[in-house]
Formats: structure tokens, sequence, C-alpha cells
């Protein structure tokens, strides 16, 4: 906080909007406040009605809630939009340099503006419910309120006595607070200081389009998870067995649908424009999104049986309530900072620990309360199905198996924080496994495994079944089990790289769950008795969902067992004893022009490109047969990085990927000369130089130690990567063209710039050529008349440049990811399928309804 | 075979069916507690083990074996990375959480802002005394932590 310049009244400040912001922030706060308890007691009303006002308490309450939001994300926009630095959000996220577009990315990049990402959404999903929610709007939106409060609190930002040193605490971190509130500056002393301030921007890594799509969708997907358990806590609480299932069967599939889309984005994200060189690496933000979305398919498949059989009520209870606190833990997870060093992804400390704890508490504590009422209210009504082979049974196993998964995986992202809660007693610390990504696929695999065998038998058994199995499906079950042997066994013949059982295990699942839920879509849609209504509709969701999880697993067998690292760079000479060297190194260096193998493939680095920040290199591909030396294939890639606005350190390195129907070959950059990274290493460089110093006239050529200048022409006006145009300045560019001994051409175009009495110079170089020449003066000749005649130039040139032309490339190549893609999106358009039939079989019991009135 | 006796020979597949399914569905439960055993089993086993992180002597003392070592890059050691010799080796000297140094030889490119790290963390193993890695985690300071306050360059 700043004390010092308390007596400046500054100017250029936009404080009205601050002011307005924060109003609504405080307006959202006493709003959700309002519908919590309006809500709370219009469902007690429900149950024994005495005093109608509440439910309006709790619309009025939820509307203002929703208008506060609303309010708040406008202002903080707005004071983006216009790059008002004066506040510490914008000054933090926005930089006068930062595209126009990627203002939304700007916004969510930081901690508050994602929070307010969340609220924004559970307030749109509150008002859906508010308006068609029918019997349950109060009780669910009880629920939607009060975690609209706890997150109001973390950015409400106000200050509350408290007993500690400084005599309060802050609530929240307040998203509207001033830079000079936020930070102690010199700067501050100047009344003015708005106008000589400037932001610092988006990290570069996040400026591309995934950035804009992935965190809206992952955030929706995030409230969504909200309303199924909402829904059955809504059940329990209204005591009702039966109506609760339909809606929250509803929510449960779109929300299965859009967080997994979101997931999947970001694995597409991180596969398309980062370097990790995968689409999943068991990062622990990966894992704490992906456990929910398991729990949700896990609940999915207890509401499906518990509507054919009415049981299982508890246990979709129990999944859907996990699911919802996996999706807070994961919050607290990232937000917390106890991640630390073990996450790209997680966010700094920012002091909202303990409020995070403390909404852990409370939704845990409203969780297990909802358990121990649903022993009794959910208890089963109906006997248990006495057969083996009753679709309910496999299931019950197929949904404990996930519930299995996302126990091993967040147990093992938890770590940190047992440890964090071990530090308070002891020194001594759990420590991981050194693997994590091999670790988490040890033990996945085996999931796989199952669901795949599971979804692939449940799929042809009934519902009750009272004999001991139905002839039909044991048929079927025969059929698909030999297809799939005789599928597997061509697959693993072509395939020497499974060898493992385990994987050839897998591979078996994989294929089994592909055919034996096309078969029974097959089947369905060949009996004219069976495909009517929406049995066919509900079929293909079904096949859908689960032919794309085995799909997505023979992705993930090709793409991960026969990934091949075709940048080999490695040297015999550097073999350690007992390490295995060659498997590590996965670089390799391409000097420009000098064509190298890598893999298949002979790539060569040709030219690279620079605008602004951006620095592009251009990578040539070509395959050749080896018996006729034909080119077979060829193509170009661009990996490319950013640099600073130094224009002298690398801030980010994107790769470049040819993608093709069976496989991808993706690059990136993986380092670069130091004297193009680094300004100190560039200064070295440029101190070794030797220049000297001649005068040319156009078409003059000069011998010098390994090639022939000549002077080409020279322009008025002209462009350089590093020169900003001003008004009132004389331009001048010299071509210069170099012929090396070698038979190498370059041409080189350094500038020459007056600006009123000062003269500046902006060099140009070719490594290659190893010449870099400096323009550094004008020949007028006479200076008569009005327009001296150019008589020629002075030009320094040095011809000692050091060849460190290069790039250091990595190239992998991905068989079947494709697959991976397809699978996912599959599994997702069979949520949206289910989604679908089952809105529109609400939309005709609803028609029904009304014509029987 | 108590079961069938006296019955008509039509109903006997019927009868010893329902008995496999009695065994199938009491399995059925087995097998489910299996599964949560398994379960409860995995999560014991591969907590990893317990006791003080790793250190620059541990991993001395059973060279072989791969260890996950936190520590800080010494910086007035020297950090030696030249892709022209070998673009998959970066040398440096690391400092653990004991106050060991020891040189360390990573197989792979140098981490972007490498050298403004503040924490280092690797993973592989101890070959006469030298810690070669294969993997490498920095944490560096935030990006703007240390920059002043940006003022407009030219006014």
């Amino acid at each position: 906080m700043n004390t010092l310049f308390l007596d400046i009244t500054y100017t250029g400040e936009h404080l009205w909007l601050g002011n307005l912001a924060h109003l609504g922030i405080i307006l959202s706060f006493v709003g959700s406040l309002l519908a919590v308890s309006g809500y709370f007691h219009a469902t007690r009303n429900r149950l024994t009605p005495s005093e109608p006002g509440w439910l309006t308490v709790g619309r009025v309450g939820f509307g203002l809630h929703t208008l506060g939001v609303f309010a708040v994300i406008a202002l903080i926009f707005t004071a983006m939009l216009n790059q008002w630095y004066e506040y510490k959000y914008v000054f933090d996220h926005v930089s006068p340099e930062l595209n126009q577009q990627y203002i939304f990315s700007a916004f969510w990049e930081g901690q508050e503006g994602s929070f307010l990402l969340w609220m924004f959404w559970n307030a749109i999903l509150g008002v859906v419910v508010l308006l068609r929610g029918g019997k349950f709007e109060a009780p669910v939106l009880v629920m939607i309120a009060l975690l609209q409060l706890i997150l109001c609190s973390m950015i409400l930002g106000i200050k509350l006595p408290w007993w500690n040193e400084a005599g309060y605490i802050v609530l929240g971190s307040n998203p509207t607070l001033l830079l000079r509130e936020a930070m102690d500056a010199p700067i501050f002393s100047r009344p003015d200081y708005v106008n000589m301030i400037s932001g610092t921007g988006l990290n570069p890594l996040l400026q591309n389009y995934w950035m804009t799509i992935h965190p809206p969708t992952l955030f929706l997907g995030f409230a969504s998870v909200t309303l199924p358990f909402a829904h059955a806590f809504a059940g329990l609480w209204l005591n009702d067995r039966t109506d609760w299932i339909q809606p929250t069967l509803r929510w449960s599939l779109f929300s299965a649908a859009i967080l997994g889309t979101g997931i999947l984005m970001g694995g597409a994200w991180a596969y398309v424009a980062l370097t990790f060189g995968g689409y999943w690496a068991w990062d622990p933000v990966e894992n704490m999104s992906l456990v929910p979305w398991i729990l949700l398919v896990a609940g999915i498949h207890t509401l499906l049986i518990t509507r054919a059989t009415k049981r299982g009520l508890r246990s979709s209870y129990a999944f859907l309530a996990a699911a919802f606190f996996m999706i807070l833990f994961s919050t607290f997870l990232t937000r917390s900072g106890v991640l630390g060093e073990s996450s790209v992804h997680a966010f700094t400390e920012m002091g909202l620990e303990v409020q995070l704890v403390i909404m852990l508490a409370v939704f845990f504590g409203i969780g297990m309360f909802g358990a121990v009422l649903s022993m009794k209210r959910f208890a089963p009504s109906e006997q248990e199905s006495e057969s083996f082979f009753s679709r309910e049974l496999w299931m019950v196993m197929g949904s404990l198996i996930l519930l299995v998964s996302a126990v091993l995986i967040s147990h093992y992202t938890s770590i940190p924080v047992y440890n964090q809660l071990l530090s308070y007693f002891t020194d001594q610390e759990i420590n991981a496994p050194t693997d994590p990504v091999d670790h988490h696929n040890r033990m996945q695999l085996f999931v796989g495994v199952l669901i795949g065998l599971a979804s692939g038998i449940a799929v042809f058994l009934r519902f009750k079944e009272r004999r001991f199995i139905h002839k039909r499906s044991l048929i079927f079950i025969g059929i698909a089990t030999v297809l799939s042997a005789i599928g597997t066994a061509a697959w693993l013949y072509n395939a020497p790289f499974i060898q493992a059982w385990q994987y050839k295990l897998l591979a078996f699942s994989a294929v089994f769950a592909v055919i034996a839920n096309s078969l029974v879509l097959l089947d369905i849609s060949f009996d004219k008795r069976r495909r009517k209504g929406g049995t066919l509709f509900q079929a293909a969701a079904t096949a859908m969902s689960h032919v794309g999880f085995g799909l997505m697993l023979i992705g993930v067998l090709l793409s991960g067992l026969d990934k091949q690292v075709i940048s080999k760079g490695f040297m015999e000479v550097n073999t350690i004893e007992g390490f295995d060297a060659e498997e590590a190194a996965k670089n390799v260096l391409l000097p420009r022009g000098v064509p190298t193998q890598l893999g298949e493939y002979t790539a060569t680095y040709t030219e690279d490109e620079r605008q602004g920040p951006y620095r592009k290199f251009f990578v040539d591909f070509v395959k050749t047969d080896k018996q006729t030396e034909k080119v077979i294939e060829s193509f170009t890639l661009t990996p490319n990085v950013i640099y600073d606005k130094t224009l002298s350190k690398i801030e980010a390195s994107n790769p470049s990927t040819q993608h093709y129907w069976n496989q991808d070959v993706f690059t990136y950059a993986s380092a670069m000369p130091q004297s193009e990274t680094d300004a100190q290493a560039a200064q070295k460089l440029e101190d070794s130089l030797v220049y000297v110093t001649h005068v040319l006239k156009p078409s003059d050529t000069l011998a010098i130690q390994n090639a022939t200048v000549k002077l080409e022409q020279i322009d008025r006006g002209g462009s350089h990567l590093k020169y900003k145009q001003k008004e009132g300045d004389l331009v001048f560019q010299a071509y210069v063209s170099v012929n090396t001994k070698t038979g190498y051409k370059a041409m080189l175009k350094p500038l020459y710039v007056i600006r009123g009495n000062r003269q500046l110079n902006y060099p140009d170089v070719d490594k290659r050529a190893g010449v870099k020449v400096k323009f550094t003066g004008l020949d007028l000749g006479s200076l008569q008349g009005q327009n001296p005649e150019l008589q020629g130039v002075k030009l320094e040139i040095a011809d000692n440049v050091v060849n460190d032309d290069y790039i250091v490339l990595q190239a992998i190549v991905f068989p079947g990811i494709n697959l991976v893609w397809i699978g996912s999106i599959m599994m997702m358009f069979g949520f949206l399928v289910a989604l679908i039939r089952r809105s529109m079989m609400r939309n005709t019991a609803a028609r029904t309804s009304a014509v029987q009135q | 075979m108590h079961l069938t006796d006296g019955l008509p020979m039509r109903h006997v597949p019927t009868v010893l069916l329902q008995q496999l399914n009695q065994y199938l569905m009491k399995v059925s439960h087995i097998v489910l507690i299996l599964i949560l055993a398994v379960a409860v089993g995995l999560l014991i086993t591969t907590v990893g083990s317990f006791g003080d992180a790793p250190s620059f002597a541990v991993a001395e003392a059973q060279a072989g074996e791969t260890f996950k070592i936190t520590g800080t890059l010494e910086k007035d050691q020297p950090i030696k990375y030249d892709p022209t010799v070998d673009a998959n080796r970066l040398e440096f000297m690391m400092k653990d959480k004991e106050g060991v140094v020891k040189p360390v030889v990573f197989l792979g490119t140098k981490p972007q802002e490498f050298e403004r790290s503040e924490q280092v963390v690797l993973t592989g193993k101890m070959v006469d005394g030298t810690f070669y890695t294969d993997e490498i985690l920095t944490k560096c300071p935030s990006k703007y932590k240390d920059e002043e306050i940006r003022v407009r360059a030219e006014l």
C-alpha cells in the first residue's frame, strides 16, 4: 500500500470505473447471499408451504447477482480495451503491443479473470434453471448461489478487522485494484503518472486461438458439473426418488460433453502449440480436470441403471457429489500454490488459501450430509437382479473401475498436498515415483483393458435379466470375441512394436470395444421391431461413445508405442557407461543449407523470416526412394520462435507439424545460436568483428578475404527489422550483393537514417557468407544547388563473422494420432446425441401432458 | 448331484445353470471386493518411498538407480552448451538441498532462461561422480517480478 503520496491529486485516472466495478462485486455478493437464503426458505416451504414470498426473494437475489457479475466483467473489459493502466489487472495483462483479438485471453489469463469466467457460466446456468427448473429450481439454485457466494468472496477485496499484526485481513483479491495501491514506485510521485506507464502484456505462450477457446469451454464444463450434483441433492432434499433422475441425467450428459471437450482442447493445444511433444503429460492440472469427468461418466452409467431398474440411486448421488467436489479440489490445487514446482499450469500464490479451504470444507460437509441422507432416502426399493449376465451388474463393474481410475489419479496428484500436511509434523516427505507419465500409464492401462471389455459385453446384455444369460447375447458376445481375436491378431502381426503382454491385452480390449459396439448398432438397425422410437437413436449414442473409446485406445497405443524421435543427434563418442545417452539425445543440429538425415527424411534448414518479434525457420523435408532416387514426398515445416520486446531473448518456441491421415511429423526449434538469443553473447560476437571502411559508388565491386562485394544500388526509403519510422527521418538503404568463393550468393540491405542532427545505422549480416555490413554515411560530393548529387556511400564491412547460422531441431513422428482425436471426439458426440434424444423425450413428454390436461 | 435327483431330464440343464449363476453372483461380489483391494494395494505401494528428499549423497550411494533431485544452479560456475559440438549436452554445477555441489550433464538442449532459474529439478542417475539426467524442470522467477514499472520509452 502506497502511503507516501497520499496528498497528491492524480490526473488522468478513470476512478469511476473501479468504483462502479467494485459496487458490482458487492452487488453480486449481496445478491447471492439473498438468493441462498431466499431459495433455502423456498425449498423448505415446498416441503411445508407457509411463506410463498421466499421464492421471489431468491429470484430477485439471483437476478441482482447475475447483473453484478455481468457488470463487473463488462467494466473490466472496458478498462482493458481502453488500456487504462492505472488498474493493476490491466497493467498485468495488457500491453500496447497486444493484438486486440487476444483481449479475451488477457482477461482470463489472471486468477481473478478466470474466477469471473467461472462465475459467468455459473450465473448463466443458474438463470437457465431459474427459468426452466420447475420443482427443482429452488433447491438447485441454493447450491449454485452458495457456490457463487464463496467465489464472489475470492474477488471481494474488502478489509476485515483481524487479530494479526496489520490489524486487518483482506478478503479476496480485487480485480479493480489500482496499480498505485498495489505497489510502491517513485513514478507515483507524479500526478500525471498515468500518461507515462504501460502494461506488461499477455504471456506470448498464451497468444494463440487456443487460449481464446479452451478456457471458456473448460470453465463451462466446470460450472456445469455443479448441476448434476445440485439436482441429485435436490432429489434428496425434497425426498423425491424419481423426478430428479431425468434432469440430472440430462445435465450430466451436457456436462460430460462440455468438460470432455474442454479437456480435449487442452490436449490439442499442448500438442499443436506447445513443445511438450505430446497431447497428454499427466500434469496435475490435466489430471484434476480429468478426474471429475471420469466420475461424471461413472455417474451417468449408474443413473442409466437407476432409470431402468430403480436401483443404484445412492451410487449415482455419490459419483455426482464426488465429481463436483473434485472440481473444487482441482481449483484448490491450482490456485493455492501447493503444487509449486510440480505443474506448469499452477497459478502463483495469492493469499486465497484459507478461503479455498473453507470452500472445500463447506461443500464437503454438504456432500457428506447428502450421503448420510441418501442412506435412507435413496435405499433400493426393488430386489436385486439375480443374473450374473444382467446389464446392470456389468455397468456397475464399469463404474467401479472408473472409480478406481479416478482414485488412483487423484491420489498421485495429491502427493504435494500430503507433503504440505506432513511438513507440519516432520521433515520427511513422500517421494513420488520419479516418472509420473510411466506410472500413470501403467496404472491406467488396466483401467483401459477392463473398461473396453465391460463396455463390449454390457451392451449385449439385458437389464433385469431373469435367465442365466440371454441366448442371443451369448451368440453375439461369441461372434464379437472371435472377430476381435482375428482383428487383433492381424494388427499385432503388423505392429511388432506392441511387445509386452499388457499392451497386447489392451489392443484386444480396444478392438473388442469397437467391434462389439458396432455389432450392437448393426443388430438394432436391422431389427424392425427394436429400432422403433428412440431406441436406435439411443443405441447410436451408446455405440458412438464406446466405439470412440476403443478407437482412442488404439490411437494411444499407436502414437505412444510407435512414436519415433527422428532427430537423433547422438554421437558415439558421448556414450556413458550405465546411462542410456542414446535414448536421451533427442535433438539434432541443422546448419543452414546442410541436408541432414532424419529417419526416412532428409531435412534442410533453408532460410528464416523475421517479422517483428516473430521468427520463422523454413525446414524442407524430402523423402526419396532408395533405389530410383525419386522424390516420394516433400514438405516444408516452419517451426518458429517469439522474441521478447528487446528482440534479443526468446520468449516462446512454437512447433510446426505436418499432418497425414495416418501419422504426424512434429517439429520445433529446441535451441538457437547463443548470439541470437542472448544480448551479452551478441555483444561479444560484435566486439570480435574487424570492420574496414570503404567508400563505394553504385556498381562498384570490391574483393574481400573470401568473397567479392558489389554495391548494387542505393534507395531512398527502406525498412529494417529494428528500425521504427519517425516523421522527418531521411532514410537510405544500400543493396550489397556478396559472392563467396564457394559460390554462395547473398544480398545485404543495411539502412542509414538521418534524424535531425543524429545519424543512425542498422547493419545487416549474412553468417553463411561471413559478412556484416554497416551503412554509416553518405558521400555527397560537391554540395552545390538544392539537390546535391549522391556520389557514393560509406560502408563498414567485416568479413570475419563466425558462421553460427543453425537451429537445433527436435522432430518426432506420431503415427495414429488422428485416431486419438477422432475417438475422443466421437465419445463427446455420443454424450451430445444422448443429450439431444433426452431433451426431445422431455419435450414430447411435456406436450403429451399438456394435451392430457 | 442331489439337486437333479428325481428331476425330469429336460429340467436338468436349467437347474445346473441356476447353480452356476448363483456361484458367479457370489464370485462377482468377490471380484468387486478384489478390484477395490487391488486399488487400495496400488495406492499404498505407489505412494513411493517415505523419507528425506533424495540428495546427491543418496544417488551416489545407490549408483545406477534413478532419483529426482531438487537443488539450485551454481550461477558462478560455467554453464556449457554448444550445439555445434553436441546438441544434446548441457553441463553445469548444481547444489542440492544438503549443500553438496556436483557436476550435472543434461542430455538435451538448454532450457529457456536457464541462467535465471531459481530452482532445478533433475531426474537421473549418478555415474562416476557426475549426475546424468534426461529430464530437467526449472522454476524461473515470475516473468515480470524484477521488472520495474515499464515507462513508455519514447514520450
